[in-house]
């Protein structure tokens, strides 16, 4: 990565204004990221098919490519080349804007995120509060996909997706506090340097809250009441196919390394680990996949939470916890 | 703080103009075939009657509004996170008579069976 | 950063704002309204930002954007037939509003032209404005603070009885 003081100097000797620069440097990142994205979407399904199918003692895919490796690109070449079915009676602007919306939403979430020490798009300094807002537009996104596609399990998928992922948001964030007050700070970089010992030791109840919170927004199961398969058929998604379906998929997954990303920043030391500064993603990458791994195992373990069941673990369990961490964290600190 | 809004209306840009390139590519790859019934609303083969935006539980309206009062709650609990180390106690106690008072809230909403669902 | 090109963010920014708050209320469809609601609230954010605030800036993301759209979004889904309701105006309201309108721009226009304005270059803004507004809060203005949280605790109880209401039907 250049240094900014290098990147001055060139823009001044050629007569580029910096916005310019800027704007092209940017452009770079976030054409790097989406192929990153794209290529751990693809690792990410595969994971989740080999991890489900060794779960429930099944092979998962074996045929197309060595141990099914290349099913992914196949899966790929399907949703690009299936039909897109537009249903006639969906309103046609927020139908086609709600997979956008999704997208954008996941994707500018990433922003923030450090892959490393100085493998940052943009260090924030307000980066904590960021990664928890920007996604948040996603729960529009949502609505926008339920309404649209004027479908009952769609609307009813939709409100639910929505209620579950906004009562979720406050545990969520609450539980981030202790870790603020502990830091001093929300800038995402310093909260990794500040990690002699990683957070989780500091704050196992917060991180409680935290994980549970993350499964619920993400809406996997044990919280996957968004698209229950046999109640909803699939949910605010049930109209979408091809490419459209394609990308809440997408964003489903960039959401789902998003959140294990921060996790793994946030409490699990993020790039901190033995050996010289250049393992430093490496090791941020194999604590990242490892969490990755156990959200997976807890999908393919558990039942499905009903939604009222959903509602209390959120309201009054999770929000008292992380009030509680809060108090504690800050007279332990205080003595 | 130019340079964050240039970072992020690019970002954007770059996101949602993939999106559409990829939504465009697949337009040209795939077989169109549309009729009728594949065109309906979907509901399990049974054909679609009424509208089905009718109007549904309030309940999500009242999780919806809990969410916006414990947001604003938590604006003031972020900057006080971050200054927290160097304010003292009495820092401390203040924001604990906020959170009470708050929670007094979570507590008449829960009592009154506002958070149940039903 | 030189200052034309924050002149030339500012200028994109305020034509977005504009063009989005006239969709809000030109609009003939709750929904899309809300949606440019947002839209509207998100370009509000990004002045805070422009004017280095960015704590605001991302608050307003946060509880706007993330929140309180969303409660619209919920209560246009939820009331029923609300969604068909195509808004029309008689002529009486039209001519109502175009009065309000024209005193309402008059007194802005008044007050403009009275303002001196004057320029604060961005080196002035504080460089850390996070621990500073934490620091007043708990400091200069914590009796404000403290009863935010009463105000907080009104809204909550507002809200409930709002959904006893809609429990006893």
């Amino acid at each position: 990565m250049l240094s900014s003081a290098e990147l001055l100097n060139f823009a001044n000797s050629h007569g580029i204004p910096l916005w310019a620069m800027d704007a092209f440097i940017a452009a770079l990142i976030a054409l790097g990221l989406f192929a990153a994205m794209g290529l751990g979407f693809m690792v990410q399904v595969y994971m989740e098919r080999k991890v489900s199918a060794g779960l429930q003692l099944r092979y998962g895919p074996i045929y197309v490519g060595p141990k099914g490796s290349l099913q992914l690109v196949a899966d790929a070449l399907k949703f690009i080349t299936k039909e897109d079915v537009f249903p006639s009676s969906a309103e046609p602007w927020i139908f086609r804007l709600a997979p956008v919306v999704m997208f954008a939403a996941a994707f500018l979430g990433l922003l923030v995120l450090p892959f490393g020490p100085g493998l940052v798009a943009k260090d924030l300094n307000v980066g904590l509060i960021y990664v928890l807002a920007i996604p948040s537009i996603g729960v529009a996104g949502v609505i926008m996909a339920g309404f649209g596609s004027k479908n009952r399990y769609a609307i009813l998928g939709s409100l639910r997706a929505a209620a579950q992922m906004i009562s979720y948001e406050v545990p969520r964030s609450l539980s981030l506090i202790g870790i603020i007050m502990i830091a001093g700070t929300m800038r995402l970089s310093s909260i990794v340097d500040g990690q002699g010992i990683w957070y989780i030791f500091l704050q196992p109840l917060g991180f409680l809250v935290f994980f549970v919170a993350t499964m619920a927004e993400l809406n996997r199961t044990p919280f996957d009441l968004a698209e229950s398969e046999s109640e909803y058929v699939n949910g605010y998604h049930t109209e979408y196919s091809g490419m459209r379906f394609g990308f809440f998929f997408f964003a489903e997954y960039m959401s789902l390394f998003a959140a294990a990303l921060l996790t793994a920043v946030l409490f699990l030391g993020g790039w901190h680990g033995p050996g010289p500064v250049i393992l430093a993603p490496v090791w941020l990458l194999i604590k990242v996949f490892g969490v990755i791994y156990v959200l997976m195992w807890v999908r393919w373990t558990f039942p499905r939470f009903r939604i009222d069941q959903v509602m209390d673990l959120g309201w009054k369990v999770l929000l008292p916890m992380a009030l509680v961490n809060i108090l504690v964290t800050g007279i332990i600190m205080s003595v | 703080m130019v340079s964050e809004i240039i970072y992020f209306v690019t970002f954007a840009l770059v996101g949602i103009g993939l999106v559409t390139l990829v939504l465009g590519l697949s337009k040209l790859l795939q077989t169109r075939k549309p009729n009728e019934i594949k065109l309906s609303t979907y509901e399990s083969g049974i054909a679609v009657t009424g509208d089905p935006r009718i109007q549904y539980k309030m309940r999500y309206y009242v999780f919806g509004l809990l969410l916006v009062l414990f947001d604003v709650e938590m604006i003031f609990l972020f900057p006080w996170a971050v200054v927290f180390k160097s304010l003292g106690l009495f820092a401390f106690v203040e924001m604990l008579v906020f959170i009470a008072i708050i929670l007094l809230g979570l507590f008449y909403a829960w009592r009154k069976g506002a958070l149940k669902w039903v | 950063m030189d200052v034309s090109i924050s002149l030339v963010i500012f200028l994109a920014l305020a034509a977005m704002a504009i063009i989005s708050s006239l969709m809000v209320v030109v609009g003939r469809n709750l929904f899309n309204a809300a949606m440019f609601l947002g839209a509207y609230l998100l370009v509000i954010a990004g002045f805070y930002f422009l004017l280095s605030a960015e704590l605001v800036g991302i608050m307003q993301v946060f509880v706007y954007v993330g929140g309180v759209v969303v409660v619209l979004l919920f209560g246009i889904m939820l009331t029923s037939q609300m969604i068909n309701v195509r808004l029309v105006s008689a002529l009486q309201q039209r001519v109502l509003t175009l009065v309000v309108v024209a005193a309402l721009v008059g007194l802005l226009v008044s007050i403009f032209s009275k303002t001196s304005f004057y320029y604060i270059s961005s080196a002035e803004a504080p460089r850390d404005s996070i621990s500073l507004i934490g620091k007043l809060f708990m400091t200069d203005y914590v009796l404000p603070f403290e009863v935010i949280s009463v105000l907080l605790l009104a809204a909550l109880i507002g809200a409930v009885i709002i959904a006893r209401e809609e429990g006893r039907q």
